[in-house]
């Protein structure tokens, strides 16, 4: 195979686990089972406990402009081991972190793990090209 | 040489050659930043799977445990008698999950039939045995838990191989490949420069003879 078609393939396979189009908290909150349609064609269902828990940690008018999964952005600009993530979802992550919220939150991998850990289906991992 | 490359020593080839090592370095940083996340997941799934390990055995045996003070209290036939008339259905529901891009399954005991009544009769038997019954009961819960996270280990792991092979793939034969392409073709246009550059003094050298 061609070194460019074969890494070009393996670029499109690094994202091929993102949704088509992301839901509300509010939405996945008022569905019977919450998923997710993905690119790859699969559905990805969201932990109704991790939804409870997201909904109690935030205010109510964020429910309605969070969207699900939020994306934890793999750039390799940033660094080995370095995740970024932006908008509401930064702040989100911040206060599930106890951290100081602010518009784009770096995180190291000790701190990736941890969000993980907490949010294992509402957070999904973005590899930016 | 050039054949055994399989590459032309042209400059075209050289600008070609480095467009593509940029992009396979490119692939290799992200399917590595891949790798390091798998494993991150990986090592995840372990620590909880020793935890529900532990819950598991922990409720077994004391299910077990509940299980023989039942047969010594109410007698084995009477106890393997009620177990024939236990309710087993057990609903599961499975639902797919996404770790890394890996499709997991996400095993739940449906909580409608969680806790069903026992089907064995009230007479002849003791408290002890619907203690013995929780127990079980709740060491199944466990027990689904564990095997959940073990087939999400199992995909995780197969991945982790995958990758780890296409990384290793990129990182020791690809990439070495194409800079001895490049080292290759460098070398050559270098020798063509020298050549033309010792003709070029060769030539003016004569026409200085002849003019002299």
């Amino acid at each position: 195979m061609d070194i460019e078609a074969f890494i070009r393939q393996e670029q499109a396979k690094l994202n091929a686990h993102l949704p088509r189009e992301r839901i509300t908290l509010a939405e996945a909150l008022n569905a019977s089972e919450p998923y997710v349609e993905l690119k790859n064609g699969g559905r990805h269902y969201f932990d109704k406990k991790e939804l409870d828990l997201l909904a109690t940690a935030l205010p109510k008018d964020w429910h309605s402009s969070l969207r699900l999964p939020m994306l934890i952005r793999i750039d390799r600009k940033l660094g080995s081991g370095t995740a970024k993530l932006v908008g509401l979802e930064a702040r989100v992550a911040a206060k599930v972190l106890n951290k100081n919220e602010s518009d784009e939150l770096i995180l190291y991998r000790p701190e990736i793990m941890s969000l993980r850990r907490k949010l294992p289906t509402t957070t999904e991992y973005l590899f930016v090209p | 040489m050039a054949t055994a490359l399989g590459v032309a020593p042209t400059r075209m080839e050289l600008i070609k050659l480095r467009r593509r090592i940029a992009l396979a370095q490119k692939g290799h940083d992200l399917l590595r930043e891949k790798m390091d996340a798998l494993i991150m997941e990986f090592f995840g799934i372990l620590r909880e799977i020793e935890d529900v390990r532990k819950n598991a055995l922990e409720s077994l045996s004391k299910a077990f445990g509940q299980l023989s003070i039942c047969q010594a209290e109410i007698g084995t036939i009477e106890t393997l008698q009620a177990a024939r008339e236990m309710k087993r259905d057990v609903t599961l529901r499975i639902q797919t999950r996404y770790l890394m891009g890996v499709s997991v399954p996400h095993v739940e005991i449906d909580q409608d039939k969680k806790a069903p009544l026992p089907g064995y009769s009230i007479h002849g038997t003791s408290a002890v045995l619907d203690k013995a019954t929780a127990a079980f009961v709740q060491a199944l819960a466990h027990l689904v838990k564990l095997a959940e996270l073990e087939a999400a280990a199992y995909a995780l792991a197969r991945e982790l191989e995958r990758t780890k092979r296409r990384v290793n793939a990129l990182e020791h034969v690809l990439i070495p490949r194409l800079q001895q392409m490049i080292k290759f073709i460098q070398s050559r246009l270098d020798e063509i420069e020298r050549e033309n550059f010792t003709r070029l003094k060769r030539i003016k050298a004569i026409l200085e003879r002849r003019h002299q």
